[in-house]
């Protein structure tokens, strides 16, 4: 799909090069979360950034999976997971998505605490990630309502 | 005394807000083992130097809020108990303070886990705090210590394992990204939390960056001077580990001892490691290792008597002598 491709090119560039990333989450939900974004009313450019928040999680939880001292990239993936989460605040931040940060907060810590208890958490992020954007492009819906 | 004695700090204040953010936690089930552990850890107890620069930065401003001020404080040590817990890990280090390491007690997933839980946790109270408060972004400023920057500087040393041709400037951003910059944003958050003005919070912030680089050298010099039984490693272990410290780099710029360094490699015993480690410390490096602190010490104590007119000031001469202590 077009736009996650430009999404996920965009990121790489911004990362630093010597961590030597691809920034790669499940297909699947990405591609769920890519056709949310579509349909939305919301300006291409923050479709893709909200894309692209979405993707640096999932790649770090990614990253940070079926970790064991058998995986001989054991640290590589423990600093990649790290440095992919606090890259979605900087790389939110720096594309005004405060909003998200702050509304992604409670469910990204309820995330950790299932998967700490071993329950699925697949479909949790993306579930919240819905709810944000259809509360934002009612928001936007209303604004231009207003203003016509 | 005490550095946190000097400077009138309570850390005990620090602790009792750190184990509130898990006791506070409504979605932390307290039976769950998790709980029990993270506050384990905090009782062990540190330094605690991120919070205590928190509350002297925060000293150099027009407005103080404690509360809040604590509150920062006590995140930056979360952040970085849980930071510890990465790097236990990495390092496979089997204990912490004298109790077994979190991922000897229970696994590395767990281990890992529980430290992002720990991030996200402090992530979901200071958006709460943000929400409260509009006119802030805590978590904004905060962001910074989230170990982007630790992340980098974990990248540069790994990328350059044995690389005896690391340049200088790879060397300084390596150490800035693993200890300075956590020093200069600690100062620089407390102030802009106590609203100091532009002039002050950046003083403040080049101050840490100071201090950090003459701190991280001095603690690099300490791999080759001090025993295995203070360091509790083996002396040369970051050599061993083929991380190139600055004595390592002034090494290779000494005719004599440049090919004896090249030689080391990831298959190199523990006797020719001990064997360059002793010709290091033989030699006149560690005095220029040394000078080089000093530099850094001299720039911080510069900036420190530009802010001579404030009473906080005296805090800046307190944390130059606690970190600027000669090892050598």
């Amino acid at each position: 799909m077009k736009m996650i491709r430009e999404t996920l090119q965009q990121i790489e560039e911004q990362l630093a090069p010597e961590a030597f990333l691809q920034v790669k989450g499940e297909t699947r939900l990405l591609e769920e979360m890519a056709t949310l974004l579509q349909s939305s009313t919301l300006p291409h450019e923050r479709k893709q950034t909200i894309l692209g928040c979405y993707a640096l999680l999932t790649a770090a939880y990614a990253k940070h999976s079926k970790l064991s001292y058998q995986n001989p990239e054991l640290a590589k993936e423990i600093i990649d997971g790290d440095y992919l989460q606090s890259f979605y605040y900087e790389y939110a931040f720096n594309h005004g998505e405060r909003e998200l940060v702050l509304y992604l907060a409670p469910v990204m810590k309820q995330i950790q605490i299932k998967k700490l208890e071993g329950k699925p958490t697949d479909r949790l992020l993306l579930n919240k990630m819905k709810s944000f954007v259809d509360k934002v492009d009612r928001q936007v819906t209303y604004e231009v309502s207003r203003t016509s | 005394m005490k550095l946190a004695e000097l400077l009138d700090i309570d850390l005990k204040k620090i602790d009792r807000e750190m184990t509130w953010m898990i006791k506070a936690d409504l979605d932390l089930p307290m039976f769950f083992g998790i709980a029990g552990n993270i506050i384990h850890m905090i009782e062990a107890g540190g330094k605690r130097l991120r919070p205590m620069m928190v509350i002297v930065g925060s000293r150099f401003g027009r407005i103080t809020d404690p509360k809040l001020v604590l509150r920062l404080a006590a995140v930056t040590e979360f952040i970085h108990v849980a930071s510890l817990i990465h790097d236990d890990v990495i390092d496979k280090a089997e204990t912490r303070r004298g109790q077994p390491t979190l991922h000897v007690k229970t696994d590395v997933q767990t281990a890992v886990y529980t430290a992002n839980y720990m991030m996200a946790r402090v992530v979901e109270l200071l958006a709460a705090q943000e929400q409260e408060q509009e006119d802030n972004s805590y978590l904004k400023e905060l962001s910074g210590l989230l170990t982007s920057q630790l992340c980098l500087g974990e990248y540069q040393q790994m990328n350059n394992r044995f690389n005896f041709d690391l340049p200088m400037e790879t060397y300084l951003s390596k150490t800035r990204n693993k200890t300075a910059i956590l020093m200069s944003s600690c100062l620089e958050v407390g102030a802009k939390l106590a609203k100091a003005d532009e002039e002050v919070v950046c003083k403040l912030s080049q101050f840490g960056d100071h201090l950090g680089m003459a701190f991280q050298i001095r603690d690099d010099m300490l791999d080759f001077i001090q025993t295995s039984a203070v360091l509790g490693k083996p002396a040369g272990s970051d050599l061993a580990n083929g991380n190139i410290t600055l004595p390592v780099l002034y090494a290779l710029q000494d005719e004599r001892l440049a090919p004896k360094v090249r030689r080391l490699n990831d298959n190199s015993t523990q006797e020719e490691i001990g064997q360059v480690v002793s010709d290091i410390v033989n030699s006149k490096i560690l005095h220029m290792v040394d000078k080089t602190a000093e530099e850094y010490l001299s720039a911080a104590r510069k900036i420190a008597e530009e802010l001579v007119d404030f009473r906080a000031s005296k805090d800046l001469e307190i944390l130059l002598a606690y970190f600027g202590k000669r090892v050598f």
